[in-house]
C-alpha cells in the first residue's frame, strides 16, 4: 500500500500545483488592472491554458486511482474531492481571464478613479483560496469553516462596489461604460470567493463524510 | 436501524474452541431477505460466526458456546433444538465447490430424498426448480445425468447452491462462495445472490471487500473476535465510523 500513499501524497501536491497557478492568475489579473500593466494580462491570458492541461490531467489521474487502487473509506472521499475541487479552481482560472481580459479594455481608457474595493476583494478572495488548499493539504482544522465565513465578506464588499459605482455613473452618465465593466470585475472576484466556498465545503465532506452543500451548517459541530 | 425485521438476534454471542475464545461478546440484528457481508482479517472469527448460526460447529468437539442466538425468536443453542431442522432451514454455501460425486440431478435430489420425499415427478419438479433458481438449469438441463464434477468450478458452485435451494431455506450462508472462482463466475454468482435475497436470507462471509460493497446491504466488520463495525454498507464503505474499519478497508491495516 505503500505506493498508494505515495500516489495520494502525489495528487495532493498536484491539486496544490494548481492552486497556486491560480492564485498567480487572480492575484496578477487584478495588478495588470491597478496597475494597468497590459503585458501582465497578456500574459495571465496566456498561461490559462496551462491551468485547464492540468485540471485535465488531476481528473484523468483521479480516474486511473479509482479504477486500479479501488479506494475505500478517507481515500474515496480524497480523490472524489480533489475532482470536484479542480474544477472549481479551473473556473476561477477561466475567471481570472475574464479580469485581465476587462484589464486590457481599461487599461486603453483614462483612469476612472482609484481602485479600492476591487484589491480589497481580491486579497480576501486569495486568501480564500489559499486556506481552501491549505486544508486540502494539511487535513482537517476550522480553517475551511474560516473560509466559508469569509465568503460574506467578499459578499458585502461587492454590494459595495457596486453602489459607489451607480452613485458615479448617475452623476456622469458618461462614465457608464467603463463603470460597468467594474462591476464585472467585482462580480468574477465575487464568483472567485463562490468557488473558493465550494472547494471548503468538499474539504469538510473530505474529512467528515458529511455533504454540507446547500445546508445552513457554517460552524464546526 | 434492522430491530423490526431480524431473522437472527445474535445477542452477548461467544464462541469458544477449548480455552479460546474465537468470537467474543457478538450482539447484531441480521436483517431478513437482505444480503449481509461479514469482512475482516483472516482468524478474526468470521467464518466461525458464520458457521455457529447453523450450528456447523458442533462438529469441531472442543467447541462452546456463551449468550444467545435467536433464530425466528428460538434459541437455536437452547437444549431440545432440532439441528437436522435447523440446518435443512439455513443452508450453507461453502468456498471450494463441494459437489457429492454423482449426477446433477442426484447433487440436488438428494436433500429431498432424505426428507422423504420418493415420487420422481415431485423431485423433478424440485430438481428443476432448484436448478432455475441458482441459474444453472439453462446450463445443465441436457445434462442432469453427468456427474456433477464435471461441471465448470462456477457451475459446480452453482450445483451446490441449488443442491441448498432444494431444502426450501429460509437462510443461507456462504464462505467465502467466490474466492476459487474466475472473475465472470463470480459475476454469476454475485447477480444469483441479488436475485435470492428477495426469497432468501443471506449472510456472506467474504474477503472480497468489493465483493462486500457491490452485493451486500449490511457489512460487519470483526476483528480478533469482536464485532467492531455494523452498519449500511454504504456507510462503512464511503464513511466507517470506528478508525479499525476504516485502516481495514482502505487496506492500512497492522
Amino acid at each position: 500500500m505503500a505506493i498508494f500513499d505515495n500516489e495520494l501524497i502525489a495528487l495532493k501536491e498536484r491539486v496544490l500545483k494548481l492552486g497556486l497557478m491560480v492564485e498567480t492568475a487572480i492575484r496578477n489579473s487584478v495588478k495588470a488592472l491597478v496597475e494597468r500593466d497590459s503585458e501582465l494580462a497578456k500574459e495571465v491570458i496566456k498561461n490559462d491554458h496551462l491551468v485547464n492541461a492540468l485540471d485535465v490531467s488531476i481528473d484523468e489521474e483521479c480516474v486511473r486511482l479509482i479504477a486500479l487502487r479501488q479506494p475505500m473509506a478517507r481515500d474515496l472521499r480524497l480523490i472524489t474531492t480533489a475532482m470536484k475541487i479542480t474544477t472549481d479552481l479551473e473556473r476561477m482560472g477561466d475567471l481570472a481571464v475574464n479580469i485581465a481580459e476587462r484589464a486590457l479594455e481599461l487599461n486603453e481608457e483614462p483612469q476612472l478613479k482609484a481602485f479600492v474595493n476591487i484589491p480589497l476583494m481580491a486579497e480576501a478572495a486569495q486568501s480564500m483560496v489559499k486556506d481552501a488548499l491549505d486544508a486540502f493539504v494539511a487535513g482537517c482544522s476550522r480553517l475551511p469553516y474560516e473560509v466559508i465565513k469569509k465568503d460574506d465578506e467578499v459578499d458585502e464588499l461587492t454590494v459595495r462596489n457596486f453602489e459607489e459605482l451607480l452613485a458615479l455613473m448617475i452623476q456622469d452618465p458618461k462614465i457608464i461604460p467603463l463603470a460597468i465593466k467594474r462591476t464585472y470585475i467585482a462580480k468574477y472576484l465575487e464568483r472567485i470567493a463562490d468557488h473558493a466556498t465550494n472547494i471548503a465545503e468538499m474539504i469538510i465532506y473530505m474529512c467528515k463524510g458529511k455533504m454540507i452543500r446547500h445546508t445552513d451548517i457554517t460552524e464546526e459541530p | 436501524m434492522v430491530e423490526s425485521n431480524a431473522i437472527f438476534e445474535i445477542r452477548n454471542f461467544s464462541i469458544h474452541y477449548g480455552d479460546f475464545a474465537a468470537v467474543r461478546n457478538v450482539t447484531v440484528d441480521i436483517e431478513a431477505s437482505k444480503i449481509t457481508a461479514i469482512i475482516g482479517p483472516s482468524g478474526c472469527g468470521k467464518s466461525t460466526l458464520l458457521r455457529a448460526l447453523n450450528r456447523m460447529n458442533d462438529l469441531i468437539v472442543s467447541s462452546w458456546v456463551e449468550g444467545e442466538t435467536l433464530f425466528r425468536g428460538v434459541n437455536i443453542y437452547q437444549r431440545d433444538a432440532d439441528v437436522i431442522e435447523l440446518r435443512k432451514r439455513v443452508g450453507m454455501v461453502f468456498q471450494k465447490p463441494n459437489p457429492f460425486p454423482n449426477s446433477v440431478y442426484e447433487n440436488v435430489a438428494y436433500g429431498p430424498k432424505l426428507r422423504g420425499i420418493k415420487k420422481k415427478s415431485q423431485l423433478d419438479g424440485i430438481v428443476e426448480n432448484a436448478l432455475v433458481r441458482a441459474d444453472l438449469w439453462k446450463e445443465v438441463k441436457d445434462k442432469l445425468n453427468e456427474s456433477g464434477m464435471s461441471l465448470s468450478g462456477g457451475q459446480m458452485q452453482r450445483l451446490c447452491i441449488a443442491r441448498s435451494l432444494a431444502q426450501e431455506p429460509e437462510v443461507l450462508l456462504f464462505d467465502e462462495p467466490t474466492s476459487a472462482l474466475d472473475p465472470i463466475s463470480t459475476a454469476n454468482i454475485e447477480n444469483l445472490l441479488q436475485e435470492l435475497q428477495k426469497t432468501v436470507t443471506i449472510i456472506i462471509v467474504t474477503h472480497n471487500m468489493q465483493q462486500a460493497a457491490r452485493i451486500s446491504k449490511y457489512t460487519a466488520f470483526m476483528y480478533l473476535g469482536e464485532l467492531v463495525e455494523f452498519g449500511d454498507t454504504d456507510t462503512i464503505f464511503v464513511n466507517p465510523r470506528n478508525k479499525l474499519t476504516e485502516e481495514y478497508i482502505t487496506g492500512r491495516f497492522g
